[in-house]
């Protein structure tokens, strides 16, 4: 009896162990942190953690304050001094951010003083009163060799957080490309998007009244410093483009009452006729590559587009329709060509690829679309929608049309290299140049010395 | 920003920190409520604690229970002791969970004893209770099964936690500017973990966001700020009840997901 | 602090302006108003190089036709009966002065897109050039230019102006 108790009671124990042991094994306390690994699909309802869903924000302009750049030791330089250009960058930072749109900046006037150590190390206390989320700091500094430093912090506010941080060597002259760097420095780390302050705008600058227009060629930062004209106003220009390697600039002049296509080489000066004949050529685009060039051609009262490598050649026709086609721009990759034709009767948009093959129209949103425009993105197409003269954007597939300007008299958009932001002519006479923000629609005009049309946005200049 | 805006952008600031302050108010008051039915538990715990402390030296050994459902026993052994154990088996299935007596019993406080006990659900069988007759403590043995409830968070307390906190930051949610079309299908995850008076206690760590795509991918570092600034803004959170902290799914370690409207 | 810097900018551009020189042509020359050919519609032109009536001339081509124009509708290039009529008087003096050789020029209003406008003038230049062709004039005694919206006869923005710039005029040299 004895024998049997224990030897069922044992048995009893050890089936019990196996099978509740690895269950007792797990019903230990649930530790008070949960392992990292479970935070990798959390769920409102998680039964690890609790779990809060926060939904808050807004559309609006972020404030950021911009305060004065210090100098670490007050220099002279071809530029200026030191401590002079510290306060210049900063004003042209807090400049193109508000440019933007997207951005309120507060200062440089008006806020505390930045020590340079304060630089790396911000006094966040200082600025808190200023409503600001963000906060940036940057130096200027002259090198041995003559060059400048320009640095640019970019912080957070309320984390108290640094977000990034920049260093650029330029020139002298070259000083206010630096403020431009600095500035897409902070726009790209605060809104996801490259930046577009460190480029240069073509355009036609106009004057006089418009029986009698003068049309020059000029070329500007995209803020309108460093401008001068690249004609003499002799002869109308029009529609000027800049190469995507930003060697040449390609434009339509009436030099001598013959209307055709030029290019334009940038460092030398130089101008030459880039198709060989006497018909008339206009309506100029580079390939994404810049080694082609498609145009527009007259011939007996019918316009087709071509395309002519940019060193000359022989064009090759790319469309040959009975209507007026014009206006081509490429796809971002090089692979399709929109452009405008009126084949159907009234002026739409047409899609091809770039051999010319596959022509389709993509724009049935009723009413005229011209000038059609594809965004350095890939994803947006602009265009003039010419009943009422307004600037939209489209898919590619022509689908998602949304106006952005109001206001009538908005013709000729050009793209931002970040894809964000477009320029524009308003005035369909005697014209503007104006800008405005693609996703807010908010506008502005640009400002010129004279009036202007025709504007051409440059890529980002390379470092 | 113009005028108007500031304007109402400043109107709905203060608003929202009236409103903060009166809810904060009543969750100071409110935070007292997990009441303490569980006080007299404590006391019968320890009550029972002291009595379970050592088996009994019963010579009733548990396992005659099992006796009857093993097979025939091939030894003519003399029958076996007594039923006594049968009324103990009984007993011992209506013994009451026996919260284990580690430090905090000893003082017997109001407070809801916070420990992990919860988690043992299950009653384990403790040989010599069974002559005790719980009934005798006037309470309903069946009722001894459930958990205290403050000593756990709650699916009702964890909701009131979730609605004070994201009460508090929602302000701080509310400034934070849309980065660009598509941020708002991002939702962001922050792991935030707390000292007891409601600051960060670490940095907070991002986890794994969802929602990217190929069109808003350029702004899942932004949103990653933004939900960080959205909390930062506003800590330290202030009035969240202490004897929460520290239980499982307590707001010492939260998850916060974050995501811009639209 | 931006009305300041563009104030600082203006008078920079301006004073640089002055001084920038172009780069293509040798001829450093000052910008001329465009050629005196059509400052109203059809009026005579007193320029003062030709003597009145030569035959031949611009100032005979002008006396002799009831236009040197003829006018479209909105983004159209055909001819209507007045525009062959004048059409067909021109023929007529170009036949009678066979040495001539003339500029056909075709404009459009305000009213459209830079490129399609360029593309449009040269449709009504074109227009008005095969229809001249029609009546035995010679191709090779014709050009055309186009000028788009770029030379407007009359400045304005309404029917009454768009209507006298969408035009084709045939230009008889001096």
């Amino acid at each position: 009896m004895r024998g049997f108790e224990v030897r069922h009671y044992l048995i009893a124990a050890a089936a019990w162990a196996l099978a509740a042991g690895p269950a007792l094994a797990q019903a230990q306390p649930a530790p008070v942190q949960a392992p990292p690994s479970a935070q990798g699909q959390p769920q409102s309802g998680d039964d690890d953690q609790l779990v809060v869903d926060v939904t808050g924000g807004r559309r609006a302009a972020l404030p950021i304050a911009v305060p004065y750049m210090p100098t670490p030791q007050p220099a002279d330089t071809a530029a200026g001094n030191t401590g002079a250009l510290g306060r210049q960058v900063a004003e042209i930072v807090a400049a193109d951010l508000r440019n933007s749109e997207l951005f309120t900046p507060i200062g440089p006037s008006g806020l505390p003083g930045v020590s340079f150590p304060q630089v790396t190390a911000p006094d966040y206390g200082a600025f808190a009163s200023t409503g600001a989320q963000n906060l940036v700091q940057g130096f200027v500094q002259a090198n041995a060799n003559g060059s400048i430093t320009v640095g640019c912090y970019v912080y957070d506010v309320a984390s108290q957080a640094e977000l990034t941080r920049q260093g650029y060597v330029v020139q002298p002259r070259d000083w206010r490309r630096a403020a431009h760097r600095c500035a897409d420095t902070i726009f790209s780390r605060l809104t996801g998007e490259g930046g577009y302050f460190d480029t240069r705008v073509v355009y036609v600058s106009e004057t006089g009244p418009a029986r009698h227009r003068i049309k020059r060629l000029a070329i500007m930062d995209y803020d309108g410093a460093n401008h001068r004209f690249l004609t003499n106003g002799q002869w109308t220009v029009l529609t000027p483009r800049f190469a995507p390697n930003q060697q040449t600039i390609t434009f339509m002049t009436y030099e001598n009452e013959r209307p055709r296509v030029m290019v334009y080489e940038l460092d030398s000066g130089r101008a030459r006729p880039l198709v060989p004949g006497n018909y008339m050529t206009f309506a100029p685009r580079y390939s994404p590559d810049s080694r082609y060039i498609i145009f527009s051609m007259a011939m007996n009262g019918n316009t087709d587009i071509y395309r002519i490598p940019t060193g000359g050649g022989t064009p090759q026709r790319l469309t040959n329709s009975p209507g007026i086609d014009t206006g081509g721009s490429y796809s971002p990759d090089g692979s399709r060509i929109v452009f405008e034709s009126d084949r159907g009767g009234t002026q739409q948009i047409y899609m091809m690829n770039a051999d010319g093959s596959n022509q389709r129209r993509i724009s049935f949103g009723g009413g005229g679309y011209a000038t059609p425009v594809w965004s350095p993105r890939g994803d947006l197409i602009a265009f003039t929608k010419t009943g009422g003269f307004r600037i939209g954007v489209m898919a590619p597939d022509g689908s998602g049309e949304r106006i952005l300007t109001g206001g009538g008299g908005a013709e000729g958009p050009s793209w931002a290299p970040n894809g964000r932001a477009i320029m524009f002519t308003r005035g369909l006479s005697a014209g503007q140049l104006w800008y405005v923000d693609v996703a807010s629609g908010a506008t502005r005009r640009v400002p010129t010395p004279l009036d202007g049309s025709d504007p051409a946005w440059s890529p980002l200049r390379p470092n | 920003m113009d005028r108007t805006e500031a304007t109402g952008l400043g109107v709905s600031l203060v608003g929202h920190v009236a409103l903060l302050a009166a809810l904060s108010l009543a969750l100071v008051t409110a935070a007292n409520h997990p009441v303490t039915p569980p006080a007299m538990e404590v006391s019968f715990v320890d009550e029972v604690g002291a009595v379970s402390a050592s088996p009994a030296p019963s010579v009733q050994p548990a396992v005659q229970a099992r006796a009857p459902e093993l097979g025939p026993v091939e030894d003519a052994a003399p029958a076996p002791a007594p039923q006594a154990p049968a009324p103990a088996q009984r007993d011992l299935v209506a013994a009451p969970s026996p919260l284990p007596a580690p430090a905090p019993p000893s003082r017997v406080q109001p407070r809801p004893a916070p420990p992990a006990t919860a988690g043992t659900g299950p009653t384990t069988r403790r040989p010599g209770l069974g002559d005790l007759d719980p009934r005798a403590f006037g309470r309903d043995p069946a009722a001894h099964a459930e958990t205290p409830p403050a000593a756990v968070m709650s699916a009702q307390a964890a909701a009131n936690i979730a609605q004070a906190i994201t009460r508090q930051v929602q302000p701080c949610a509310d400034r934070q500017v849309y980065p660009g079309p598509g941020a708002e299908r991002i939702v962001t995850p922050i792991i935030l973990r707390l000292n007891r008076d409601g600051s960060l206690a670490a940095r907070p760590r991002i986890g794994t966001q969802r929602g990217l795509d190929d069109e808003n991918r350029r702004y899942a570092d932004r949103v990653a700020d933004l939900a960080i600034a959205t909390f930062t803004g506003c800590a330290p959170l202030r009035g969240l009840p202490q004897e929460l902290y520290n239980v499982p799914r307590g707001w010492s370690n939260f998850t916060m997901n974050y995501r811009l409207p639209g | 602090m931006m009305r300041r810097t563009s104030l600082i900018a203006l008078a920079a551009m301006l004073s640089l302006s002055a001084g920038c020189a172009h780069r293509r042509t040798a001829a450093e020359l000052p910008p001329q108003p465009p050629s005196a050919t059509e400052t109203a519609e059809g009026q005579v032109q007193d320029n003062g190089i030709a003597p009145e009536g030569v035959p031949g001339s611009r100032r005979d081509f002008l006396q002799s036709v009831p236009s040197d124009r003829i006018f479209f509708d909105t983004d159209s290039y055909s001819l209507d009966a007045q525009s062959r009529a004048t059409l067909d008087a021109q023929a007529a003096w170009l036949t009678r002065n066979a040495a001539v050789r003339v500029t056909i020029e075709g404009h459009a209003d305000e009213r459209g897109t830079r490129e399609y406008n360029l593309a449009l003038g040269d449709r009504r230049a074109n227009s008005a050039r095969d229809y001249l062709q029609s009546r035995g004039i010679s191709a090779a005694r014709m050009q055309t230019i186009s000028w788009g919206k770029e030379r407007p006869a009359v400045d304005g923005h309404d029917e009454t102006a768009w209507s006298q710039n969408r035009r084709a005029v045939t230009v008889v040299p001096e």
